[in-house]
């Protein structure tokens, strides 16, 4: 199941920069100072005062409230190191606000892959969190529970998440989805298919609840297919949608599910659609041999030859067009465009992606611009690039700063000196390791369809063969 | 005949699991090297910010918040140190929003030498019943510098009991 591929749907950060009114009167003026700034649009500079401040040991009085907001306002500004030590503290120390900030380093240690860090984490947690939070986090916790095969707990979290839920919400739907998952897993298939069919009929016009609803369909139609259900799995595989982001799942398995039963005809309708599809796509790339594999199938050697030779051309074409992306991506092409996809403000918001470049790779590496690591390479890659136009730009500022000491000038030019530096290497190996990660991928395209053509080649001179022999010279 | 194309068919969705490889860990410890430089980076902005300020014993920091009242709508802060205009700010309704959910302005962070000092500060705004008329209310603080850092929060506050908001000064330690 692609639970990884669960969307984050909402914020990842900013839920601590509600509006602390209610308590305002409580808390040190330099905090809600920090409030004021960052809601008119400075969270930078709110930022660097807030941990100017923290640091000089003006809010030790108020050392928990202070750290939870600096720790969710370095999230916001993509500064996670930092944000872990100052949550961590606020987590260590216990009290009212110990149970949020376990929370954000929950979500921060889940986005980093850390599942064992994430679970303790939430584990900490005491009380229940308000609103989308403790939802987003009874969601985190199932989902990390089921893929550590603690199923029973995960069935209990989500259990949870669901509970006396009338409104919809973009969690509990997922969490129907991913109770599903689990229940399948504890062998309850009945109750997992009751969900899974209450999430296939879903209202069709919410893109969130449609693209579910798709999941939904194609688990049930694997399940199906695997239970020898034919009938059943084609049934639901024909209700998915045919332009989703399952769709080419959909077709294919569609004519996986008719080709079972000998239907080849009816197998071939769905793999025709999809062999039309960007060849890029491996799924289109293995229709486009299920294809004369089908009229094979169906003694029609001509057609059959006649889509292979098709099958033939397109991979030939497919090789030359993961030539010029490897070009592009040798010559740096491809990475420059990918940086100039993201904004500077984009760069900090996990939930943007890069918009993908129109040059032909976009198509042959989706899904490795979809990977964690690749993502986070690249952002961080941006990142410095930035970091290096902010340090010439201080650089500056601090020369014609007239307030500062003469020896804290020097010392900061000789510190800003250093950080170019070293942001200049670190630019450098970012863009070599995105290389590297974009020519392995491509690597791995070549040889499959280098092993496509070989097979393809090899279809069309067994059937030449066959003809030769039946027929003879004729 | 075409057995082994129904295999390479069929073993489609294996070379997809094959390309999902695992992050590498010089990956992991390149990523955590930017996250380390990034951190530095902004570690400059606030050592610059902190060099800027006068030595914290020396240092008056004024700020100004408020609690919605119906009664008094704020125009403007001005404050003066000793007689003389030190800060003087007037109110975007986007800052009285940000105020009213419970922020704090920064007006003044101020250099003074050691003594004895008086600020005044005076809150000018109008009375929402009577719109035309600008009414300004002024709180005088005597304190001394030079011993340690003064922060002081001149508050618009709500007081049921009175006709009228209340102003107040309030120092935090």
């Amino acid at each position: 199941m692609p639970m990884r591929g669960i969307a984050p749907l909402v914020a990842l950060t900013g839920l601590l920069l509600a509006p602390p009114a209610v308590a305002a009167p409580l808390l040190d003026p330099q905090i809600r100072a920090a409030h004021f700034e960052a809601r008119l649009g400075e969270p930078l500079a709110a930022l660097t005062r807030l941990q100017a401040e923290r640091r000089q040991g003006f809010l030790d009085h108020q050392a928990r409230s202070a750290d939870l907001l600096l720790g969710d306002m370095l999230l916001q500004q993509g500064l996670d190191l930092p944000a872990e030590v100052a949550l961590q503290r606020v987590g260590e120390a216990g009290g009212e606000q110990a149970d949020a900030a376990w929370f954000q380093l929950g979500r921060l240690h889940y986005r980093r892959s850390e599942d064992a860090a994430a679970l303790a984490a939430f584990a900490h947690i005491r009380g229940s969190l308000s609103g989308a939070a403790q939802q987003e986090r009874l969601l985190r916790e199932g989902e990390l529970l089921l893929r550590s095969g603690r199923l029973a707990e995960a069935e209990q979290r989500l259990r949870t998440l669901l509970k006396g839920r009338k409104k919809r919400s973009d969690w509990v739907d997922y969490g129907r989805f991913n109770l599903a998952v689990t229940l399948f897993r504890l062998g309850r298939e009945d109750e997992a298919r009751e969900l899974l069919v209450s999430l296939s009929k879903q209202n069709i016009k919410d893109p969130t609840l449609r693209t579910l609803s798709d999941k939904a369909n194609l688990t049930l139609a694997y399940d199906r297919l695997e239970a020898g259900d034919i009938d059943a799995a084609t049934g639901y595989f024909k209700k998915g949608r045919l332009t989703g982001p399952v769709s080419n799942t959909a077709l294919m398995g569609l004519g996986r599910a008719w080709a079972a039963q000998e239907e080849y005809k009816k197998a071939l309708v769905p793999w025709l659609k999809l062999s039309k599809r960007d060849s890029a796509d491996l799924l289109v790339q293995d229709a486009l041999l299920a294809v004369p594999y089908g009229f094979g199938k169906l003694n029609a050697y001509k057609q059959a030859l006649q889509y292979y030779q098709q099958a033939l051309s397109v991979f030939e074409l497919e090789l030359e067009r993961v030539g010029k992306v490897e070009r592009q991506v040798n010559n740096g092409d491809m990475v420059r465009a990918l940086a100039a996809g993201f904004s500077a403000d984009d760069v900090l918001d996990r939930d943007v992606l890069p918009a993908l470049p129109k040059a032909s790779g976009a198509s042959h590496l989706w899904k490795l611009f979809s990977t964690h690591e690749f993502q986070e390479t690249l952002r961080s890659y941006v990142r410095a690039g930035l970091s290096l136009k902010k340090i010439t730009r201080w650089t500056s500022q601090i020369k014609a700063d007239d307030g500062l000491p003469p020896a804290s000038r020097e010392a900061l030019l000789a510190r800003a000196v250093t950080l170019e530096t070293r942001l200049t290497t670190l630019s450098g190996k970012l863009q070599a390791h995105i290389q590297f990660l974009a020519l392995q991928e491509l690597e791995q395209r070549r040889k499959r369809i280098q092993a496509y053509t070989a097979e393809t080649r090899f279809s069309i001179a067994q059937i030449y063969d066959y003809a030769a022999k039946r027929w003879g010279g004729k | 005949m075409f057995f082994s194309l129904c295999l390479l068919v069929l073993a489609g969705s294996l070379w997809a699991q094959e390309e999902a490889h695992e992050p590498a860990v010089d990956a992991m410890q390149l990523l955590h090297e930017a996250g380390q430089l990034f951190a530095e980076v902004q570690d400059l902005a606030v050592e610059w910010e902190i060099a800027r300020q006068p030595a914290p014993r020396d240092q008056l920091l004024v700020l100004v918040s408020l609690l919605p009242d119906e009664r008094f709508e704020l125009a403007a802060v001005q404050v003066k140190i000793d007689g003389d205009f030190a800060a003087f700010h007037e109110y975007s309704a986007a800052e009285i929003k940000a105020l009213a959910e419970g922020g704090a302005h920064r007006l003044l962070l101020k250099y003074l030498p050691a003594g004895q000092h008086e600020l005044v500060a005076r809150w000018v705004g109008k009375v929402r019943k009577a719109k035309e008329e600008e009414v300004v209310r002024e709180v005088r603080w005597a304190f001394r510098s030079g011993g340690t850092r003064r922060v002081v929060e001149l508050e618009l506050s709500q007081d049921e009991e009175q006709p009228f908001p209340k102003f107040s000064l309030r120092e935090w330690n």
